[in-house]
């Protein structure tokens, strides 16, 4: 029987207010509800499914919170330290609970949900935290061609499939893509009596972490195809077999590469994409590489009062940077709600050189205590050696040396912005590789 | 009489011959000319078979054999048992697609016993849930054609039709763009056709200016257009169940997973129907069968036409791209390949809210061979063009669908000329959706004038109920209703898919509608649960969860479409271990 | 003895080759010391952590995730596993709870990762 949770008692229909309204509660959602109570604000936390803890439940395995709590930690156990601190704090919790609309109301915004205790609900909150994570690329995203038949799955669905519902989605399972959620159910399936038949990456580099390549493929001796996609998938109910092709180096299927391989289903790691079409409506700036919403230091988006973090702003590959992103956003958004932003200034960072994408993307002139605040960024290429610079005015602001820099792992660093001069040009950040020559500067 | 007819099979002989066919022997058969003869490649068989028609015969049955080339036999059901055994009904239509469905309704109207016989795992499992969704205006069949008549009549039906059966009918009307300025010295010509045709609605000519003020995002190489306002759009699958859940609403029924095997006739009337789940009997027969009704023809004797089959595709966008275009926009090429029989497709804003690009067409060998390739994408993309917003990487889906295509290229839609009791209702492709409502009533009449015929007594069912409940969809409600929806049964208030919104509740009622989903597409059919831009990637497992508790199975049985399609092999931990070290 | 293996100590992923006999290991194609010791360690005893889930008897949650308490040999992963998708848990337990103890007698207790409610 599922249960609903709720701590306050509010009567049939009436409306309910509150200062921040965060919508999920994975990782990204804790961390912002705790940190937006803790910084006095009155918070709801909103939650489609029946618990919290968003993703994380089906991470069983470990390796989360080496940051955050200096211990390997397994997803649920992540997840629970988080829901402690939640349970600690006055946040109001709503589970079963669904976002349907999203507008502006006043200052502030004014949200309906539908859950099936309450029927339909409403709620005014000064700010919103998004953080409903992300959805998986599917196989129709990928432009995978041949018959439809039962057995493609993404490696998610897989996942959810094998650690909360107890099924194997197959036992002879083809991945596609090698993303870590795909490398990590490659040793899922092989634990739980299956043969992988291998794992194929249409990139010439592996896309998940090299310690999920060594952990869960070499260890148990999964073949990893790199430059070599799935081109056809064969079988007309359930998958039979698929057609894997090397590909050139602008991953075109090389034809006379192509080969058979029999296996009864199909895993796809191919990609995340941060979920923010709700937000679409009220006009919010989204970028183009991450997807998410274009924010600046405070996790704030280019629409006043609405925050992003987590995996809805930009796919971490650590939960622990996931939870600093919500940390930062709850607390931003709870001190937004008591003083006045609009009118400062935003400076957009304009990025260059061999970077992928930088979050911030901007840069709200403000006074704050904490001098340096956390920035994240990918690299486009792999580099041994890269220097990262923030230059405005010709100025250097802040330089930091990089080793082996690849665009699977995202990078953080701490920068002070209260260095930018907000009445300056458009501050540059560049990412160089540097030859070995520059060793010895 | 024979006189002529050898004259014009002199004419078919000689055509052939001309275009380089002199091995195809052609024949008379029942009114028809039979092809044989052997071929090299599956495009010259097409050829011969266009080459042979017109000639005024009543069909061409094209039975070249292909070198290398197996036209696959028909895919059957795993069910084998005898339900129907022993079983009498009045009238049985072989087919569940929109076509068997809209019979099966009108049928309804009479005090008769009807079936409806479909081989899938659920209905509008072929052409009629692989199509476009387009109410066509009428303007493109030639004049005089069945296809214009029906069309045109069927147009008309539409409106009536979605208010009785509660589905979701619009009438964005549809643009045909043109290619050049030279195409405005077709105005006139389009415009007797439209009144040759009987088309409704203002249509008219619209200059580059006038397009581009109506639809702001259409492409910069339009030399204007011509519009027709009568141009509408359904979800087919949702009309084809519409159409069933009413029919079974008064009295008919419908059989999945039965397939016709073979027909047994005494004295050139049909009296048994073999079927995989037993035999039964029937006073008439309709054939309904889609791709596959030329060798129903062929089970009663009655052969006069061959099917093959025209292979469409379409792409689904995001419903976040439906904004970006109002009218149903194609930009057809007048000088196009000779052996292509489409519309040349286009984009059309569905009533869900998407925008579908496409159908390609291409003559294929298979019937059933749903499978998409990257050409047929590629050439599919080719039409996004015709809007400056629409880009390939907010497709969410696409799939291909098969027209069941004849070589006279017009619906077969008449009784039996040897067998008494058979009526057929084939070769029907584009505009079949649109003109389904016109065919199914004069497809009931026909079959309630073989009954009477029969020495049956025929007559109106009393409490014939024209009206049927749509499955709510909460989405679209304002939210005071959709609050008390929820109150009322708190499964609507808790959201499986998220993309599309889709509850608990909605989702049961589709595993206990009229003609219930047994499948996963089943219920994504019926309530859009994984229909969204994630594919079903978060709702897949709520949704089987769902299903096995409603259907009473174990999760492991619960299929994607039927047949071996399920989704899950086993439980983990159930002696996979001893199983993969085989 | 010659192996090749990708070392994890960090993001750097050098390919390491260990010669020598397990008395005297030679370690190269590290860039830091780290290295060194990731090669010896992979070698002598490489440990993983075991994670998976056991079986339960609610029809909601029908699974529980658990792990050992501590990293095992890598040879013992699979004969740990066959003991544990033998367990069935019937109990109420919270996150930490110990549920095998000692499993195939590695020094590794099996124990909860989340909580579960045997009556909901």
């Amino acid at each position: 029987m599922k249960r609903q949770y709720s701590k306050r008692q509010y009567k049939d229909g009436q409306r309910r207010c509150c200062d921040v309204v965060v919508i999920g509660s994975g990782p990204a959602g804790m961390a912002a509800a705790v940190s937006a109570a803790d910084a006095g604000a009155s918070v709801c936390m909103i939650e489609r499914e029946e618990k919290m803890g968003g993703i994380l439940k089906q991470c069983i395995h470990d390796g989360f919170g080496l940051i955050r709590f200096e211990e390997k930690l397994t997803g649920p156990e992540y997840s629970w330290r988080y829901q402690q601190m939640v349970n600690e704090r006055d946040i109001d919790f709503l589970n079963l609970t669904f976002l349907t609309k999203i507008e502006r109301s006043g200052k502030g915004f004014s949200l309906e949900f539908v859950n099936p205790a309450e029927a339909v609900i409403s709620i005014e909150a000064a700010s919103v935290v998004m953080a409903m994570g992300c959805r998986e690329r599917t196989d129709r995203q990928i432009f995978l061609h041949g018959q439809r038949p039962a057995g493609i799955f993404t490696a998610g669905q897989a996942q959810d499939f094998i650690n909360l519902k107890g099924f194997m989605p197959g036992k002879r399972p083809v991945i596609l893509g090698s993303g870590d959620i795909g490398l990590i159910m490659a040793r899922r399936f092989t634990l739980e009596g299956a043969s992988v038949r291998g794992v194929y990456e249409i990139a010439s580099l592996p896309s998940g972490l090299t310690r999920n390549v060594v952990q869960c493929l070499e260890d148990f001796d999964i073949p990893l195809h790199l430059n070599t996609t799935v081109t056809e998938v064969h079988g007309r109910d359930r998958v039979e077999a698929v057609t894997v092709c090397r590909v050139d180096e602008n991953r075109h299927p090389l034809q006379d590469t192509a080969r058979r391989i029999d296996c009864d289903c199909l895993i796809l790691s191919v990609g995340l994409i941060p979920e923010n079409d709700i937000l679409i409506p009220l006009g919010i700036e989204l970028d183009p590489v991450t997807r998410g919403p274009v924010v600046d230091q405070f996790m704030h988006s280019s629409c006043p009062g609405i925050f992003s973090c987590g995996n809805a702003l930009h796919v971490s590959d650590l939960v622990d940077y996931v939870s600093e992103s919500g940390h930062a956003a709850g607390k931003a958004a709870a001190e937004w709600t008591k003083s006045d932003l609009v009118g400062s200034r935003k400076l957009r960072l304009s990025a260059g050189g061999i970077i992928q994408y930088i979050v911030p993307q901007s840069i709200t002139e403000a006074e704050h205590e904490d001098s340096a605040l956390p920035v994240y960024f990918r690299p486009s290429v792999p580099a041994d050696r890269a220097e990262f610079l923030l230059k405005q005015s010709g100025r250097i602001l802040y330089k930091k040396r990089f080793s082996y820099l690849k665009p699977s792992e995202m990078q953080r660093l701490e920068i002070d912005f209260a260095r930018i001069d907000p009445e300056g040009e458009m501050p540059v950040v560049e990412l160089t590789a540097l030859g070995m020559e520059a060793d010895d500067e | 009489m024979i006189d002529k007819n050898t004259r014009k099979l002199k004419a078919v002989r000689k055509k052939l011959k001309k275009a380089g066919f002199p091995d195809v022997t052609s024949v008379e058969s029942n009114g028809a000319v039979l092809l044989t003869g052997n071929l090299d490649s599956w495009n010259d068989k097409v050829i011969a078979g266009y080459t042979a028609a017109g000639k005024g015969f009543r069909g061409i049955i094209n039975d070249i054999n292909v070198r290398g080339c197996d036209e696959p036999e028909m895919s059957m059901p795993l069910i084998k048992d005898e339900l129907l055994a022993g079983r009498s009904l009045d009238a049985v239509i072989v087919g569940g697609g929109v076509i068997g469905c809209a019979i099966a309704r009108e049928l309804s109207r009479q005090n008769i016993s009807i079936a409806v016989l479909e081989k899938e795992s659920d209905l509008a499992m072929q052409a009629s849930g692989r199509n476009d969704g387009m109410i066509h205006p009428g303007f493109a069949a030639s004049p005089g054609t069945k296809k214009a008549v029906y069309n045109i009549r069927g147009n008309r039906m539409y409106t009536k039709l979605a208010d009785e059966l509660d589905f979701d009918l619009k009438r964005p009307g549809s643009i045909l763009l043109f290619r050049s300025a030279w195409m405005k010295l077709m105005i006139p010509i389009f415009k007797l056709r439209c009144r040759n045709n009987r088309v409704d609605g203002r249509y008219r000519a619209m200059s580059a200016a006038e397009v581009k003020r109506i639809e702001p995002n259409v492409t910069e190489t339009q030399h204007g257009g011509f519009l027709l306002p009568s141009a509408g759009i359904v979800s087919p699958y949702r009309v084809t169940m519409a159409l069933a859940e009413n029919a079974v609403l008064n009295g008919a029924e419908i059989f999945l997973n039965t397939a016709v095997t073979s027909l047994s006739l005494t004295s050139q009337q049909i009296t048994e129907v073999h079927t995989n789940r037993g035999t039964l009997n029937c006073r008439v027969l309709i054939n309904a069968a889609g791709v596959w009704s030329d060798k129903l023809a062929e089970m009663a004797g009655d052969r006069f036409f061959s099917i093959h089959g025209r292979k469409g595709m379409e792409a689904i966008l995001d419903r976040s791209c439906g904004p970006l275009q109002n009218h149903i926009m194609g930009m057809p090429s007048l000088l196009g390949n000779k052996n292509s029989h489409s519309k040349g497709g286009g984009l059309v804003p569905c009533v869900e809210g998407n925008i579908l690009l496409g159908p390609t067409a291409e003559e294929v060998p298979e019937r059933e061979d749903y499978s998409t390739d990257s050409h047929t994408f590629s050439e599919l993309l080719g039409q996004l063009g015709l809007n400056n917003e629409l880009k390939a990487s907010q497709i969410i889906n696409y799939y291909s669908g098969i027209r069941a295509a004849n070589w006279e290229e017009d619906f077969i839609i008449e009784p039996s000329q040897r067998v008494s009791n058979l009526i057929h209702a084939a070769a029907i492709q584009s505009p079949g959706l649109a003109s389904a409502p016109a065919i199914a009533e004069d497809v009931a009449a026909f079959a309630v004038h073989a009954l009477k015929a029969g020495g049956m007594k025929v007559q109106p069912r009393a409490d014939f109920n024209p009206r049927r409940q749509a499955i709510p969809c909460l989405r679209e409600l304002g939210s005071e209703q959709r609050a008390r929806l929820i109150k009322r049964d708190p499964a609507y208030g808790e959201i499986m898919c998220r993309c599309e919104e889709v509850s608990k509740g909605e989702i049961r009622d589709a595993l206990r509608s009229k003609v219930p989903a047994t499948t996963v597409d089943g219920v994504k059919r019926r309530v859009r649960a994984g229909a969204g831009r994630c594919h079903g990637g978060f709702c897949l497992p709520r949704v089987i969860k769902i299903m096995a508790e409603e259907l009473g199975v174990p999760l492991t049985d619960v299929t994607k479409k039927g047949g071996e399609s399920r989704i899950l092999r086993c439980e983990t931990k159930e002696g996979a271990f001893d199983e993969a070290a085989v | 003895m010659n192996r090749t293996m990708t070392c994890i100590a960090c993001p750097r992923g050098c390919l390491l080759t260990v010669t020598g006999s397990n008395d005297n290991l030679e370690v190269s194609g590290y860039q830091c010391p780290r290295g060194i010791d990731y090669g010896r360690q992979e070698i002598l005893l490489p440990l993983r952590m075991l994670t998976t889930t056991v079986r339960t008897m609610s029809v909601e949650s029908p699974r529980l995730p658990v792990r050992l308490s501590t990293e095992v040999s890598k040879t013992r992963i699979f004969e740990c596993m066959s003991v544990i998708n033998h367990f069935t848990l019937n109990r109420s337990v919270k996150a930490g709870d110990v549920l095998i103890e000692d499993v195939c007698a590695t020094g590794a207790d099996l124990i909860a990762t989340g909580g579960f409610d045997n009556e909901g």
